[in-house]
């Protein structure tokens, strides 16, 4: 008696979240599901194709290019900015840290948060103006001081552009991390290092690097997730253009539904390459869990500094 | 190796000054040992003779020439940490190997030199591990093969012994000074534990507050203390230290302790304490420089045990004048009981006498 109504309890408990689960992820999961085997359009009628939308997407030359371009998107911003730039700043403030005290330091760090604070929006608009192909913007404004002709920066270097806006942003989540990792490595190590005979550039190698080896892996294969699945900037400056060279896979499934500049309300194909996405980042997954043998960290505490 | 010369040696944190106007001689291949209590600034000075920290005033001389600005690297000193900081992702090995690495030895020398080293401190079987796995005396092997595998002109150790038990210490503690031999290398040694000093130092420094208090061999510390600090910071049990005043009867000088206790002056020493009278000043006599007799003497106090305290070989025998207590330490195997009247014999040359005011110690006997 008592028992059942233990497990009662519990469901009413665990009800309000169930609830959630249920009518906000794991329904239109499995709508998505069945969308991608219909030919679904504007008219949102539900006819199912079978196989079809998955076999276009093999045939669909576009998207190899967009698979590409996700390629080097992820791994271009991940290990350019997220990763290496927000472990330069991490060092480079810690070092500050230390020999200047704690403010300037933070002032540094914050001044590298602020564009995670900015809305999207106005975010995106700062780089519009900043990279105007007119000597109306900052970069060409500059150039037209020297006496250079103005550059259409977006058309011309698309590619580069989205990946440094979007690792701007990105290196915040890796300097925060970096940055508590760093400094929670006892002073000692870096001085027996120094008495040893180590430099700067040799104690980074041999004991900080080693040290934060757990957060270096986890922001990797945490980033290159959200990544994936990131395009909201890309489609503010450049909507996937000029002629899809920085269209991602998670743009193409967007535009393909919601119309870029080819609207077409092709939901029944969108949903498809969505479910496409999902098992692509799945492999990622499962290929970072392996190399980076993950299960060691989740097993036994990495906290090797004492 | 080299001799090492503090001068005037300051370093402050904002307003906490942890090492304060220090100046030290140390000897060329001798070890020279920093004692002081807890905080007193040990691992601050040993940290600047390291090159690690910068003196905020004075200057380190290693063999006449001044290191102050010259980084560790340049200043080929081993360095073991208090708490080892031995690296934790190497193995002993390459813990042990990596000075030699930097100094880009090659790969045969760094082997031949890590094995003979380990060899040393007798951790040959461990090269395989990570500090993780081993026990704290043995990473303290480690740390210090770490330490001497660079050849260094000066060899630091911070309380290198304070995590071993018992046993283990006293092992160690013969083991590193076997090695400072072996190599003559010239060692500074720091600890709070004066035994541990006393063994190991051919000269102590004992700090206080970041203060020199005395710099002498050990057996000095004990015979002739600068100051009431250094008087009652060694010898275990601590010395009895009294406030007394000079008194004179019948022309017999008395140190007058509280009301009950009179303990006569010896007379080497009446010359030197007669301008003293009138005074506040301490008197300091050892547990072990006073016997316990049936049979009165020409300088013995009378006294009622209040209790007995066994300490293995010896016991201590706590006599109270009053509010004054006077503490002795006799055999084991002497018949004392509590409530036993006998006759006290302070050892005459053994006894040391500080002014209250500065705390500095009196010359008495000869
Ligand atoms: N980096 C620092 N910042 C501020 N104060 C410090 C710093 N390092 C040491 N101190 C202070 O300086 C004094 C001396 O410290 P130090 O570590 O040299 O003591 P110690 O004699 O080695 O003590 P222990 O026996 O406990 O190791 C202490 O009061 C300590 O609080
Ligand atoms: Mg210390």
């Amino acid at each position: 008696m008592t028992k059942k109504r233990g497990h009662f309890m519990i469901f009413l408990l665990l009800a309000p979240a169930l609830l959630i689960t249920l009518t906000f992820y794991l329904v239109p999961g499995i709508l998505t599901g069945a969308m991608s085997f219909t030919n679904m359009d504007h008219r949102l009628t539900w006819n199912f194709v079978g196989f079809s939308n998955y076999v276009a997407m093999f045939k669909d030359t576009i998207l190899s290019r967009v698979f590409w371009n996700t390629i080097l998107y992820v791994f271009g911003t991940l290990l350019l900015f997220n990763v290496t730039f927000g472990l330069l700043i991490a060092l480079a403030t810690s070092y500050i840290a230390e020999r200047h005290g704690e403010k300037p330091s933070l002032f540094f760090r914050a001044l590298w948060l602020l564009p995670r604070f900015t809305p999207p929006i106005v975010y995106g608009v700062i780089w519009l103006w900043i990279l105007d192909p007119t000597r109306n913007g900052l970069l060409n404004g500059v150039l037209n001081w020297f006496g250079q002709k103005p550059v259409s920066w977006i058309s011309e270097f698309p590619m580069a552009v989205i990946v440094l806006t979007n690792g701007v942003i990105g290196a915040s989540f890796g300097m925060i991390l970096f940055y508590s990792a760093i400094t929670s490595i006892s002073r000692e190590y870096n001085w027996a290092a120094a008495v040893d005979g180590a430099g700067w550039l040799h104690r980074i190698r041999y004991v900080t690097l080693p040290l934060i080896r757990w957060p270096l892996l986890f922001v990797t294969a945490y980033q290159t997730l959200s990544l994936l699945t990131s395009y909201e900037y890309i489609l503010i400056l450049t909507g996937g253009g000029p002629f899809y060279k920085t269209t991602v896979w998670s743009l193409y499934a967007y535009n393909e539904a919601f119309g870029g500049y080819y609207a077409s309300y092709r939901f029944g194909y969108a949903t498809a390459l969505t479910l496409g996405l999902v098992i692509v980042s799945i492999i990622a997954s499962v290929i970072y869990w392996r190399v980076f043998r993950f299960r060691e960290m989740m097993s036994e505490p990495k906290i090797e500094v004492i | 190796m080299a001799n090492v010369r503090l001068k005037n040696l300051t370093k402050t944190f904002g307003s906490v000054v942890a090492v304060d106007n220090v100046s030290l001689d140390i000897p060329d291949g001798k070890v020279t040992v920093l004692l002081g209590p807890s905080g007193c600034g040990k691992t601050t000075l040993l940290l600047m003779l390291a090159g690690i920290y910068q003196p905020t005033h004075g200057e380190v001389y290693f063999d006449d020439v001044m290191v102050n600005g010259i980084p560790p690297k340049l200043r080929n000193v081993g360095l073991v940490f208090q708490s080892y900081a031995l690296y934790p992702h190497m193995t002993v090995f390459d813990n042990i190997a990596f000075p030699l690495r930097l100094q880009k030895v090659p790969k045969d020398e760094i082997r031949d030199r890590v094995h003979a080293i380990t060899k040393v401190v007798q951790i040959s079987d461990l090269l395989k591990r990570k500090p993780g796995q081993m026990s704290g005396g043995q990473q303290q092997r480690v740390a210090l093969a770490r330490a001497l595998v660079k050849n260094p002109d000066l060899l630091l150790l911070d309380e290198p012994l304070s995590n071993l038990d018992a046993r283990l210490r006293i092992e160690t503690r013969v083991e590193i000074k076997r090695i400072q031999q072996e190599f003559g290398i010239t060692t500074v040694l720091v600890t709070h534990d004066q035994v541990e000093a006393v063994t190991m130092a051919d000269n102590v420094a004992v700090l206080k507050k970041g203060v020199l208090q005395q710099y002498s061999p050990p057996e000095e510390l004990l015979l002739k203390p600068d100051n009431i600090f250094v008087a009652s910071f060694m010898g275990d049990p601590p010395m009895n230290l009294l406030d007394t005043e000079l008194v004179v009867r019948d022309d017999r000088a008395f140190f007058k302790c509280g009301s009950e206790l009179e303990i006569p002056v010896p007379p080497e020493a009446r010359e030197a304490v007669l301008s003293r009278t009138g005074k506040g000043l301490v008197i300091g006599i050892r547990p072990e420089n006073m016997s316990l007799k049936e049979e009165e003497g020409d300088y013995a106090i009378r006294g009622k045990v209040f209790m007995v305290e066994l300490l293995g070989r010896d016991k201590l025998v706590d006599f109270r004048f009053g509010e004054v207590a006077l503490r002795v330490l006799v055999p084991a195997d002497l018949p004392v009981n509590t409530g036993e009247e006998l006759w006290i014999h302070p050892h005459q040359s053994r006894i040391h006498l500080f002014d209250k005011e500065n705390s500095e110690t009196i010359p008495i006997a000869v």
